[in-house]
Formats: structure tokens, sequence, C-alpha cells
């Protein structure tokens, strides 16, 4: 089979006089159909964890009920740390306002400050995070899951710039999203074309449309992120990208360090004790012979501020690991290791406590 | 800034708002021009604005010195400079941590201790781009084949043309400069065309490119979990993810020149209709292959000193070809491969079509994996059986590429890059629409950046 046509760019010879009619028509056709939508009350479908982020900055808001432990951080946090566990090992209430990996620590301290303004200050509040987010995973997600934050653009916009940072244009779609639907629609059309043809592929690590995660709410009212099922294989697939992806030391993105003296400087203001930790691994991951290269850094930076502050302390430095078998990905455990990993926390929290 | 950001459109808004202002006053263009480019750059990082500007400064300089001088030796000692400093930036930037790790590695294979610190350099956006741009205008000068330009402005707008700058066409002083030097006139051809590269370069890109991509990653990042059907597909949609990318971004590149008025070379014509390797260097990155063949392999001496050498030379020139695509040995291997081929054309081995299309995915896999070993890896795979998987990544290969196949074979039968416009004027409009609705409604969220940017 041979082919030697070499196609050449052969200039209109006598150019279209109404050139711009296709163009016009096809931005046209595209402004009425979002218009349609709109008029017909299509807006944005929500994804998993803006309706979660929602759902914990309401819950920050809720003045009925004081706790003496809030618990902060990525998803780790939001599906490792059972409030129920903490309040029988360490007394007292706990809430769980832990959120995902994309929102970072500059997260914890928008949810931190959400919390403060409604509640009286807490005995303690407890940070944990998966190892890859403390190691400095930056996401420019968070400026679009930020803008689905419920205030105003203003104080979305100033809280931006406190942290010194552009917002990109996923900002942008993210916070008027509702005014093009057809922009945004794309979610849901993917979504189903993928879905017609596919299976998620591979498995993703942490946050994708692949796991079994579901957002309920129990009967405390306290809404929660909820992993059912263990996927060891995937879990096993992801550790081995998980480890493969670390080639040297990382170092906390400087917005995080940023982050973590605006929780301390918190905790100095109010006078409440601050817990940092890290996620739950599995074992595959934390026997790897990268995985202490991969959190130097934070070890560091973490002790170095609990060597500083009196009232702020770095637990479970030996990180704590499980079996696939109790995993839903590298950094979520489910049913009883929850209770398990929540039951290890709290007692270095209370062991912090007595060596004081 | 990134052609698929919002960016990049409002910087393309206030352009179209002012530029018609200026069209007819050549100075005032190309200052603004000028200006617009490097805030092009500098959205990216001001910090290496400093280097274009020091490129730009330096093969200025040196070129008029040279167009002022007859002296031989001061003629070669001038172009022997802009070489040692445009090569030396490009070295440093690109290729210094390379020559280290690869150093290390040696002293390391024969026993020898090698503590090093790793370097740690950020390779500034678009360089080798602009790098071979300044060179091959002091060569052309050198070769008395241009004439020195005597403004500053119009040779920094030359280098920094910020449809261009990052990742091409690597254009050519002779074919830009004068009509950087001439008024532009803004004519219907030009609107027609310009809106249709652009139109047709964001399809490739948001629609075909980056969904593509999100649908061959994990192959790629985790091959064991996969087949050997999933790798060849993997590989599949690779080669019409990286012709997507690398040709939606040229084809923005030339629309918005063309809306601007200016002429930018075409730089892919359907590369994968190529019946022969040498035939394919003539459709795929036609600006670089051309580069190659005019600065690095005729002056090796081509095809002029029998078959040995001819070989050697055309080995050389595709192994540096590759070493230009990064600093890693699989880019030098991808280069050697592709020397390799046209080598054994040479020694008059018949490609075909499909000969050089499973050729040309060869060549992908080693471009793409991860590493070489993990490019062996991948092909010897011994589970090789058709899954279900399998099945669902063809059916994103058709939905994705499927479209761009079909107009490509269109172009290809019609012998015309621009086939669409000689449609009606209602094709087109239903053309354009279905596709200004796969880039909103079915792109790929997000900017995501071109291939070639890293290179």
């Amino acid at each position: 089979m041979t082919m030697d046509l070499r196609p050449i760019e052969i200039e209109p010879i006598q150019p279209l006089r109404r050139w711009w009619v296709p163009i016009v028509f096809a931005i046209a056709v595209l402004a009425i159909a979002n218009t349609v939508l709109v008029a017909i009350g299509v807006s944005h479908t929500p994804r998993h964890e803006e309706r979660l982020l929602e759902a914990k900055w309401a819950l920050a808001g809720d003045t009925r009920r004081t706790f003496d432990w809030v618990v902060l951080g990525d998803s780790s946090a939001t599906l490792g740390v059972a409030p129920e566990t903490l309040s029988r090992e360490l007394g007292g209430e706990a809430i769980n306002l832990g959120t995902f990996g994309a929102m970072g620590l500059t997260g914890d301290v928008w949810m931190l400050d959400r919390y403060l303004a409604h509640h009286e200050p807490p005995r303690g509040v407890i940070v944990v995070h998966a190892a890859e987010v403390w190691a400095g995973h930056r996401d420019d997600a968070f400026f679009q899951y930020a803008a689905a934050i419920p205030i105003s653009t203003p104080a979305l916009f100033r809280r931006l710039i406190e942290l010194r940072s552009r917002p990109s244009e996923m900002f942008i779609t993210a916070r008027y999203r509702d005014w093009f639907p057809l922009l945004t629609i794309k979610d849901h059309v993917r979504g189903g074309v993928d879905r017609s043809i596919d299976q998620p592929i591979g498995g993703g690590d942490s946050g994708g449309e692949a796991n079994s995660v579901e957002l309920k709410m129990p009967a405390d009212g306290t809404w929660r992120m909820t992993a059912d099922q263990a996927r060891p294989e995937s879990v096993i697939a992801s550790s081995r990208i998980y480890m493969s992806d670390v080639v040297e030391p990382a170092k906390m993105d400087p917005r995080y360090l940023v982050a973590l003296e605006e929780l301390v400087l918190r905790s100095r203001r109010d006078g409440f004790e601050i817990y940092f930790s890290g996620g739950p691994l599995p074992r595959l991951v934390r026997e790897s012979t990268t995985f202490d290269g991969k959190v130097r850094g934070v070890t560091t930076e973490l002790t170095k501020l609990s060597d500083r502050e009196t009232q702020v302390h770095f637990v479970l430095r030996d990180w704590v690991s499980f079996e696939p078998d109790v995993m839903e990905n590298c950094n979520h455990v489910v049913g009883p290791a929850i209770d398990e990993y929540t039951t290890q926390l709290a007692r270095a929290i209370r062991d912090s406590m007595d060596s004081r | 800034m990134l052609f698929n950001s919002i960016d990049f459109l409002v910087f393309l808004a206030v352009i179209a708002v002012i530029y018609p202002w200026m069209v007819g006053r050549v100075r005032l263009r190309n200052a603004s021009l000028l200006a617009a480019s490097y805030v092009f750059y500098g959205w990216w990082d001001a910090r290496f604005l400093s280097l274009l500007v020091l490129s730009t400064i330096v093969d200025y300089s040196l070129a008029r010195l040279l167009q002022r001088t007859e002296n031989v030796p001061t003629r070669r000692l001038l172009l022997a400079a802009s070489i040692l400093i445009n090569l030396g930036i490009l070295a440093y930037f690109k290729y210094a941590s390379f020559f280290v790790d690869s150093f290390a590695e040696v002293l390391r294979a024969v026993g020898m201790r090698a503590d090093y610190a790793t370097l740690s350099i950020i390779l500034p956006l678009g360089i080798s781009f602009y790098t071979f741009q300044t060179l091959s205008y002091t060569v052309d000068v050198y070769r008395r084949q241009l004439h020195a330009t005597s403004s500053l402005v119009d040779f920094a707008l030359y280098v920094s043309f910020f449809p261009q700058l990052v990742a091409g066409p690597i254009e050519r002083a002779g074919e830009l400069l004068p009509q950087l030097s001439s008024p532009t006139t803004l004519t219907r051809a030009n609107f027609s065309i310009g809106v249709w590269l652009i139109l047709f370069g964001y399809f490739k890109k948001v629609y075909v490119a980056d969904n593509l991509g999100a649908s061959i990653d994990p192959i790629f990042d985790d091959h064991r979990a996969f087949t050997l059907a999933d790798v060849c597909l993997g590989v599949l949609g690779f080669s019409m993810q990286i012709y997507g990318d690398f040709s939606g971004y040229s084809d923005i590149a030339r629309g918005v020149a063309r809306l601007l008025g200016f002429h930018l070379m075409v730089n892919f014509r359907l590369p994968y209709f190529a019946t022969s390797p040498s035939d394919f260097w003539q459709r795929w990155h036609i600006s670089l292959s051309t580069w190659l063949r005019d600065y690095l392999y005729i002056p090796l001496g081509g095809n002029r000193g029998g078959k040995a050498a001819t070989m050697r030379n055309l080995m050389l020139t595709m192994l540096l070809g590759g070493l230009w695509h990064g600093a890693s040995m699989k880019f030098v291997a991808w280069g050697g491969f592709h020397g390799l081929l046209l080598v054994l054309q040479r020694r008059g081995i018949r490609f075909g079509w499909l000969g050089m299309l499973i050729a040309t995915q060869i060549g992908w896999l080693i471009f793409r994996a991860t590493s070489l070993t993990t490019a062996f890896e991948m092909i010897s795979q011994t589970e090789w059986w058709w899954t279900s998987h399998s099945t669902r990544l063809l059916a994103k290969l058709i939905l994705y590429a499927g479209p761009l196949v079909i107009i490509d074979v269109w172009m290809q039968r019609t012998g015309d890059l621009l086939a669409p416009l000689r449609l009606s004027i209602a094709w087109q409009a239903t053309l354009y629409t279905l596709m200004l609705a796969a880039i909103v409604v079915l792109g790929f969220d997000g900017a995501s950046e071109f291939i070639y940017f890293q290179f």
C-alpha cells in the first residue's frame, strides 16, 4: 500500500466573503444551548469532593454543638479517624472536619478558622495527612475546590491573596460555573461516555471517580465520607506507583509551611494543643526503602515545630501501616482498621499529654 | 502562558482589539508585538526573560559584526562565539544534569565511587526552539545567505514572536524577518485560514490529545498491571496523543500568526501517511528536520562522501536530533532508532505505509516509556492476550482519535491541508459547530501543558 501524495496547503482561490459565518454560527449554537440549559435550571453537576466540602463547611459553622477535639486533614483523616473512637479514648466530644488531599494544609487553616469563628476553642486540634500530602502535594485543583466553599467571592479572593496565590482559571470556572452549564456539564457527559465504555483503569490512588467512597450522614448528624470496601489489588498496584514516584527526599511546599505556621499561630493565640500525624499507609509502602526519604523533609519540619512550640506535638512519627486487605487505596482504611488507626492515634496523643 | 488557558484567551482578545490600529505602522506594530511576546513568555517565569534577551542581543550583535567583516578568521571566530554561547546556554540548562548523572553512572559501572550533588536546574521554556532559531540566523549571515538586520526590535521579535516562541515551528530568519519588516494587511484569506487552524489546533489538543493522554497514562505508569495487547493500544494511543498535541500547538501558533498577518511554516503534513523514513521526516516536525538537514547533516558532509560517510552523517544527525528532545538516553535511543531506519532505507529496504507506521509506533514506545529498560519490559511481556480492558481502551481510541483520523484521511485523499475550507458555508458551519462542541463539552478538564514544552 503506497500513498506518495504529500498534501500541501493551497490558499483558497476565492476566499469566502463571509469567512466569519461558520465560526460565528458555531459560537451562537453553543451560546443558545447554554442559555437553554440555564433557562431550564441545569446548573453544574456537583462533584463528590464539592459536596463533602460544602457539608463540612456547614458543619464547622454549626453552633449547636461544641467539641473538645477537632480533626482536620485530607481524606486519610476524613475516612480514617472515627470521632466516636477518639471520644472513647480521650474523653469529650470529637468532630471530624477532614476534607481531601487537594485542599492541603491550606484547607485546614480555612476550616479551622471557620470552626473558631463559631465555637469556643477546643482542647486539641488533630491534623492528619497522607505522606504525599505532607510531602508537598501541590495541586492547582485546590483553587477549583476552594471556589466551591460557600463564601463571598471577595472573601475568597482575600484569602487567596493572603496565601500569595494567583487563582487559576479552574477557580474562575468553578466559581461561576452555574452560569456556564455547557462548560461544566462535561463532567456529566464525559462521565456518561466513560461509564458506557469503561470501568476505571488501574484504580486511582486517591480521590478519583474509581473508588467506592460515599458521602453519608450518620445518626449524629456529622457528615462523613466512608469507604465501605477494601480493594487490595488496587492498593498493591498503586503502592508500586507510590514508591516508584519517590526519587529524592521531598521538601514541604513553601505554601504548606506558611499554612503550618498559621495553624501554630492559632493554637498559641487560642490556647489549644495541636497534634500533627501521618495517615495510615499500606505496609508495602511503609517498608519500602524509599519511604523514609520521601517523608524526611516532613519529619524535619514537624520535629522542628514541635521542639519550638510547647503546644505543638508530632505524634505517630513511625507511621501506622496496614495490610492491603483492610484498605480502599493507599491512604484509606476500611472497616475495623478505622477503629484501630484512630485508637493508635488517640493513644499517641494521650502519651504526649501524659509526658508533659 | 498556555494556549489552552483563559489567560491566553484574554491576552489574545486584548491584542485583537488594539492590533488593527497598528497594522500599517511597522515600528509601532513590532514594538507592541515584542512587548506582548515578552509578557507572554514572562507570564511563565519572568526571570528567564533575561536569557531570551541575552540570546537576542548576542546574535544580533555578532551578526552585525559578521555583516561588516570580510576577514575570514575573524568571521569564523564570530560564528564560533555565537555557537559556543548559544549551545553553552542550552547545554547548561538542558544537559548539565544529564551529563553529570551519566558520568557518575559510568564511574559506578567501573567500580569507582561517584559522590556528587545532583544538579537541580529549571529548564527555561522554549529554550531549544529559540536557541536553534537564533543560531540559524547567525549561520545564514555567516554563509552570506542573509543580510543582518539593522533593527534590534525586528530581530528581537523574530526570536520571541509569541505564537511560535515556546514550541515552534522553528522559523528561518529568511522567511520571517522580511515579513516583520513589511507592513501587514488583514485579509479575508488570513482570517479564514487563521480561525480554522486555531479551531482545529484546539480540537487536536483538548479533545484528542488530552483525552487520549488520560486514557493511556496508566499503562505507561504501571505497565505490569496490563497485557501486551493493552501496551500496543497504549502506544497507538500515544502516537495519536503526541501528534494531536504537537501538531495542535503548531496549528494554533500558525493560526494566531495568520490572524496577525504573518505566515509560519507548515510543521506537520499528515505524518502517519508516510511511506518511508525520509518521507516521515518530511512530514513530522518539518521545521526541526529541515533545520537538522541544513545546519548539521549537510555541514557534516551530507551524502557527498560515499556510503559509509552518509550513514555516519545520518546516524549522527538523528542521534543529536534525539538528544535535542531531552536529556535522556531514551531520546538518544529514539533518535538512533530513526537514524537506523534512514540507514536501512539507504540500503534499499522498502517500508511501505504499513511498515513505516509500525516502525513509527516502535519509536514512540521508546520515546514515551519512562526508560529504555521499561520500554524493553513493556514489549517483552508474556501476558499478551486481549482483555475486556483492551476492548474499552480501543473504544476510547476510536472515540477520541477517530474523528482526527477521518479528517486526516480526507486531507490526504484531497492532497489539501485546507480541505475543510473548500466546503460550502453550511457544511463548514456544521463542522465548526461539532468541533467546538467537542472541545467545550467533551474536552479534557483543566489546562494541561503541551508535551513539547518539556523540550
